[in-house]
């Protein structure tokens, strides 16, 4: 026991300063923080667009094709794992393009997270009440605009929390993509437990790093929707 | 300005309105009596479009079902029972987004409205709350001159006491009798049967979907002719 810890030490410095293993780290936490980051907006924005189509369509009828490739979308995202997704872009889309693996990274958490990020959309706009949209039909706004003052608003601040959950999912599905190469936070540890053949603390460090980040992200998450839910 | 014909409406099997005719003109306030599921708040929500149906309803002589009627559809106020204020905006943003959205003047005239329905309603100094910081009372006073805001042609009213605390519905009864004074044509559906009296131009009683009677408030409450009417009338009295 004495001489487990007494090795610690050692251990410690090979895992972390010993060749500036430490960088492998600051490499991880960068990529996945992108990662996580432009994943996020491009799943809202995408879910945006998707929920506004499928609503527009429940309203008017309108837009049937558009409201089934939608749908389509969040069927197929939902219904395969993540980790196929990205070697669907990375092997087979992507296959003959140059572009960043980062990129791709982006670009399939973004798809990915969208397709929930939709959901949750809908959810928000079924508890705005029947009565918000009326009262703006009757007043003869549009429907842009009552989706955008009225009800997007309100959305918004009902599932901030489901939305924040969402992000703290996806900074830690980004790890996914060591399978692909990408030096995000799980690589790095591998990387350095590969060196070291000592898996202790390049795994105790970055369970510690995801855990510091989920903790910021969470703080961010109830501010947001404080401030988001202040009229209530 | 209003001409309905043959409306019907049913959810399923269960039939609302049967075919209803009638006519509004300018000036009249028409004040909807009858008991509880007898089709008058549908029959309301059907006269902006809020409902689908079977029938014709015109307004102005415009099919309310096309177009022509969404671009007019600001000339058709609503109030409704449970209010409806926007709830993530404040008391100024409910009253002036429509106008303002709509463009139907200037920003200028828009906000010296704002301002002066305001204070006709005695809220100047609520203008920056949210609704939720409101009374019931308050609430639907500002839903009114929310509607008052786009100069409507006529004012649909919901129930629009109906979800109040008895010491708030006078507040919200005199602005509609301002407004009245005004010369707003007004359709009424409610349960205040002595606001009614005093009100209305014409009284409709309705019942299992369709217009048992209508007539001056006096022939209506003096002098029912129908059995259910008079029924109804006694079983609200007492």
């Amino acid at each position: 026991m004495i001489e487990w810890f007494s090795e610690l030490g050692d251990r410690f410095y090979q895992s972390v300063i010993y060749d500036e293993r430490y960088l492998y780290f600051l490499e991880g936490l960068k990529n996945t923080l992108l990662m996580a980051f432009f994943a996020a907006i491009l799943g809202f924005v995408i879910a945006t667009v998707v929920s506004i189509i499928r609503d527009y369509h429940k309203e008017t009828g309108k837009l049937k094709i558009l409201n089934a490739i939608s749908n389509i979308y969040v069927y197929i995202i939902r219904g395969t794992p993540t980790l196929l997704q990205l070697m669907i872009l990375y092997y087979v889309v992507f296959r003959s393009v140059d572009i960043s693996i980062i990129t791709v990274g982006v670009l399939t958490f973004g798809i990915n997270s969208g397709a929930y990020v939709a959901e949750i959309i809908r959810a928000g706009f079924d508890g705005v009440s029947r009565g918000q949209k009326e009262a703006a039909k009757t007043l003869g706004l549009s429907y842009f605009k009552t989706m955008k003052s009225i009800v997007f608003p309100q959305a918004i601040g009902k599932i901030f929390p489901a939305l924040g959950n969402e992000v703290i999912t996806l900074l830690k599905e980004t790890s996914v993509a060591s399978y692909i190469g990408i030096v995000e936070l799980i690589k790095a540890s591998d990387i350095i437990s590969s060196r070291t053949y000592d898996y202790f603390f390049p795994l105790i460090i970055t369970a510690i790093i995801y855990l510091f980040c989920t903790f910021i992200l969470t703080k961010l998450i109830s501010f947001g929707e404080r401030r988001l839910n202040r009229y209530v | 300005m209003y001409k309905i014909e043959k409306l019907s409406k049913s959810f399923g099997k269960n039939k609302i309105l049967k075919n209803i005719s009638l006519e509004i003109s300018k000036g009249e306030r028409v004040v909807i009596i009858g008991p509880s599921g007898s089709g008058k708040s549908t029959f309301l929500r059907c006269l902006n479009g809020l409902e689908s149906f079977q029938g014709k309803i015109f307004f102005e002589d415009k099919d309310i079902t096309k177009n022509e009627f969404k671009r007019m559809r600001h000339k058709v106020g609503m109030v409704f029972q449970s209010f409806n204020l926007f709830e993530n905006l404040t008391v100024w943003e409910n009253i002036t987004i429509a106008p303002l959205s709509r463009k139907i003047e200037d920003e200028k005239t828009i906000n010296e409205n704002a301002k002066k329905y305001l204070s006709q309603i005695h809220l100047e100094d609520k203008s920056e709350v949210y609704p939720s910081s409101l009374s019931g009372g308050q609430r639907q006073r500002v839903a009114i001159i929310r509607t008052l805001m786009m100069h409507p042609d006529i004012i649909l009213f919901d129930e629009p006491t109906s979800a109040l605390d008895a010491e708030m519905i006078d507040e919200v009864l005199n602005l509609m009798m301002d407004v009245a004074r005004e010369g707003m044509t007004m359709v009424v559906v409610t349960h205040e049967l002595n606001f009614a009296k005093e009100f209305a131009t014409r009284v409709i009683f309705m019942d299992e979907g369709k217009i048992l009677e209508e007539g001056t408030p006096l022939e209506i409450f003096n002098h029912p002719k129908s059995e259910r009417l008079k029924v109804f009338l006694g079983k609200i009295k007492h």
